[in-house]
């Protein structure tokens, strides 16, 4: 298969993806998380039929980088709000308590392992761990939206773990800022500090935020603003590649910036979660087509990141299901709902396979490969289960009831 | 009316200061960036380039707009400035790196030129595309094949040719002249939204030209081979290679034509995924079967706008996608333009581009006073024909090909001339849009106004 014959096919994967998102015919197909897109992709990878030649994949680098990209402005300018209701307080907390109790924790079991028990060399270990923790931050809210959707009514908790959902991809794309910029640049001619160069993935996506507001507030239509978008996000991309900086963070941070500061910020929302479907699907069987199992340890690693993740979310979910009141089944059931994970984590695994070619990223992308394909067996039907019933359809309200008999 | 135009004007210039600021930002970002990793290689490096190229040409393009210069020159002059022979933002493999994306503009700028080809556009002007075509042809090509044989001592890939030889690479240059650059006459079109006799002529001229000077320049390769190379003869099977070019290019779009139809009328939703798939896809199997994109997509967009009630639904698609590609496209072109060939070649490069605008000139003027043209279209007719862009860069690597002792350096004096066409040919075609009063009368290019087949009258609710 060549290059081009790839390349359509990863079109017409988009073209699934977009209709999936229209409602037309296939609304409601698919798993939550889009594992089957993983799966896809390694089947016909270099494991699976191998229908497409090594060298193909890696050739279509780019194009994933920008895509992945491109999904983290959408979360940036998306960010804070579950659905349509800003997230709150509460919830943002609780969203990055989550995503930081779990990255410990994952962080540290592999860590474990990596240099105790397969005896990875130091910077191996902790590169791989700190990978692993940020692959497993992510609760996706798209297993939340799609367990909304499927028999389960609104209630108060769906609505928490809705705005957890929403708020706790902050910490892996932050803590993926934190962690290029602490390790020395191999394309630049100048050394700068951690700080300096955190600073410059801050900037960097405050800069293109602040500029694409101002320009898009003076665009006369919809198509200026895709250019500006367009252009801004991939110079974006290719500048923090180029200073070996995480160009998620600074897409999500310009996403965030867009979202505060530009007067069309609804529009901009509505016209990027439209583009989420079409370009996450193709993201997704790229993914999968790039995971390679050739690390040194790879299986322990992989299982110590899943069981890891699987109890620390089970403990979170039982305590979040303990304080709302549910029964201690329910609880244990949350437990494993809330082990879902998607786009977010293979966003990062796709990042550190870009960054750390090799075994440190083939590792990190095999294992969110693995850990999402985990995540949609145990999350949906453990969310759904854990969520039915647990509160009553709450009454209609008074002012509801008045304008309804309103004329 | 001051009190209404001051706060326009104010917003205006507010606008054009954010731009300015804008394009500063974002080639100072890059400058930094590129002078801090030199040693920067990789497949990333073409991520960055194009999002500078976007960015940077539309805000550009945005800012020289308050000087009067087209959206093309100004893509394109970003490029120059941007590209490895200036500033080297963009380094040269990164140009090379974009080649797909030419590919693409060069499908979706022969489907609109199809599509913007409708029956009721060229029957009024049948007597006009013809005379023009005919004595553009004609003078154009004799004229600059004239001029090139003058200026033949001056130029150092014909030397030690024989006087049949270069009378042969004179013919294939005068051909080469008479091409003309749709996605330019798009551009210029879909900037300034005019109306009117002049923009009419340009449309249907342009883009039913392309197809003559298509099939020109095959012939012209098969007759002049004997010229050049005394050992060869004009092969018959060279003429029927032609032949089923042609046909097999015009039968494929016809089909392609009549599926995309019926796609915009079933579905008409997900274009932007249709097109690409068309661009890249439908390109690569073209190629394989040795037919003409080209006609191919020009056939196909025709079928779409005369055979169907769609063709809006697909020029909208197009120009939606187009705003993005053709920026690309455009700034590419510009930064692939090797500035030092142009220095070095450039007296030669100014005659041979001033004496192909005079043939154009005169024989546009010839031409339209047969056709008993408008006196706009005769005294302004020529201005759109001026640019050259990427189709004729296309036939001048085709000639590259075919001619491979002389087609290196016939091919860099094609490129240094159509770097000052591509300039110059824009400014004048707006130039002349504005003096004539069409610009800004908003109905030829608008998508809402162009179906080609009156839409079915809505019965009113009783």
């Amino acid at each position: 298969m060549s290059e081009m014959a790839l390349l359509l096919g990863l079109l017409v994967v988009s073209y699934l993806g977009s209709i999936l998102l229209s409602g037309r015919a296939l609304r409601g197909y698919g798993l939550p998380s889009g594992t089957e897109w993983v799966v896809l992709g390694f089947v016909i990878g270099p494991y699976g039929f191998a229908a497409v030649p090594n060298d193909s994949w890696t050739g279509f680098a780019p194009m994933a980088a920008v895509a992945t990209a491109w999904l983290a402005l959408a979360m940036g300018v998306e960010y804070g709000y579950a659905g349509d209701k800003r997230a709150s307080l509460r919830g943002f907390l609780l969203g990055i308590s989550f995503a930081l109790v779990t990255t410990a924790a994952v962080g540290s079991a592999v860590f474990a392992i990596t240099l105790y028990w397969i005896r990875l060399p130091f910077d191996q270990a902790w590169l791989i761990s700190a990978g692993l923790g940020l692959c497993s931050a992510e609760t996706t809210r798209h297993v939340v939206r799609w367990v909304g959707e499927h028999g389960v009514g609104e209630s108060a908790l769906l609505s928490r773990i809705e705005e957890i959902a929403d708020t706790d991809e902050i910490v892996p794309l932050f803590g993926l800022a934190v962690l290029f910029a602490s390790l020395p640049t191999s394309s630049t001619s100048v050394q700068l500090s951690f700080g300096v160069w955190l600073a410059v993935t801050a900037a960097l996506g405050v800069g293109l935020g602040t500029t694409c507001a101002m320009l898009i507030a003076g665009q006369r239509d919809g198509n200026d603003s895709w250019s500006v978008l367009l252009g801004a996000a991939l110079l974006g991309t290719g500048i923090a590649w180029r200073l070996d900086i995480s160009p998620l963070t600074v897409m999500f941070v310009m996403g965030i910036v867009l979202g505060l500061l530009s007067r069309h910020a609804l529009t901009l929302r509505e016209m990027l979660t439209k583009t989420e479907s079409p370009v996450l699907l193709p993201t997704l069987l790229l993914g999968g087509a790039l995971v390679r199992f050739e690390a040194p340890g790879l299986g322990w690693i992989i299982a110590s990141a899943l069981v890891a993740r699987t109890l620390i979310r089970g403990l979170l979910g039982y305590l979040l299901g303990w304080t709302n009141g549910l029964t201690n089944r329910q609880r244990t059931l949350l437990g494993f709902g809330m082990s879902s994970s998607g786009a977010v984590t293979m966003l990062v695994g796709l990042a550190f396979g870009f960054r750390f070619p090799g075994p440190v990223g083939n590792t990190v992308l095999s294992a969110a490969a693995c850990m999402t394909a985990l995540g949609e067996l145990l999350g949906p039907s453990g969310l759904r289960r854990a969520l039915v019933r647990t509160e009553p359809p709450p009454p209609p309200s008074a002012a509801t009831d008045q304008a309804v008999v309103s004329p | 009316m001051s009190h209404a135009a001051t706060p326009s004007t104010q917003s205006l210039a507010v606008t054009r200061l954010i731009q300015l600021f804008g394009l500063i930002v974002v080639f100072g970002a890059v400058y930094v960036t590129t002078r801090i990793t030199p040693a920067f290689e990789g497949s990333f490096g073409v991520i960055s380039a194009v999002g500078f190229l976007l960015l940077a040409g539309m805000l550009a393009s945005s800012v020289l707009e308050s000087v009067g210069l087209p959206h093309l020159t100004a893509y394109i002059l970003v490029g120059v400035v941007a590209g490895p022979h200036a500033l080297h933002l963009v380094d040269h493999q990164a140009v090379i790196d974009l080649a797909p994306v030419n590919t693409l503009a060069l499908a979706l700028i022969a489907l609109a030129g199809g599509a913007e080809l409708r029956v009721p556009l060229l029957l009024p002007l049948r007597r006009s595309l013809s005379w023009t075509t005919l004595m553009q042809c004609a003078i154009g090509t004799v004229g600059a094949s004239a001029a090139f044989l003058a200026a033949s001592r001056l130029l150092p890939f014909t030397h030690g040719q024989s006087i049949s030889a270069l009378i042969g690479i004179a013919l294939l240059w005068g051909v080469l002249a008479v091409s003309r650059s749709p996605s330019a006459t798009l551009g210029i079109l879909a900037q300034t939204r005019p109306d009117g006799p002049l923009s009419r002529f340009s449309l249907a001229f342009v883009m039913s030209s392309d197809i003559v000077v298509a099939v020109l320049v095959t012939l012209t390769i098969t007759l002049v081979r004997p010229l050049i190379d005394p050992a060869t003869g004009i092969a018959l099977k060279d003429l029927m290679a032609l032949w089923h070019e042609i046909l097999g290019s015009i039968t494929l779009g016809t089909t392609v034509g009549l599926l995309l139809a019926l796609y915009l009328w079933l579905v008409s939703g997900q274009l932007l995924l249709v097109l690409l798939a068309l661009g890249f896809g439908l390109t690569e199997g073209l190629r394989y079967l040795h037919f003409d994109p080209l006609l191919t997509f020009l056939t196909a967009g025709f079928v779409v706008a005369n055979l169907s009630n769609q063709g809006h639904k697909l020029l909208h698609a197009v120009e939606e996608t187009g705003s993005v590609v053709f920026v690309v496209f455009f700034a590419t072109a510009g930064a692939h333009l090797d500035v030092p060939l142009v220095k070095q070649l450039w007296p030669v490069t100014l005659l041979l581009a001033g004496s192909r605008v005079f043939a154009t000139v005169v024989a546009h003027r010839v031409g339209s006073r047969l056709a008993q043209d408008p006196p706009i279209v005769q005294r302004w007719g020529w201005a759109p024909l001026v640019s050259q862009a990427g189709l004729t860069l296309g036939m001048s690597a085709l000639i590259e090909r075919a001619f491979p002792t002389f087609g290196a350096g016939f091919r860099s004096l094609a490129v240094a001339t159509v770097a000052v066409n591509e300039l110059i040919g824009p400014v004048l075609f707006k130039l002349a849009l504005d003096k004539t009063g069409e610009s800004g009368k908003g109905a030829l290019l608008d998508p809402a106004t162009r179906h080609s087949v009156p839409p079915p009258a809505v019965a009113p609710h009783t």
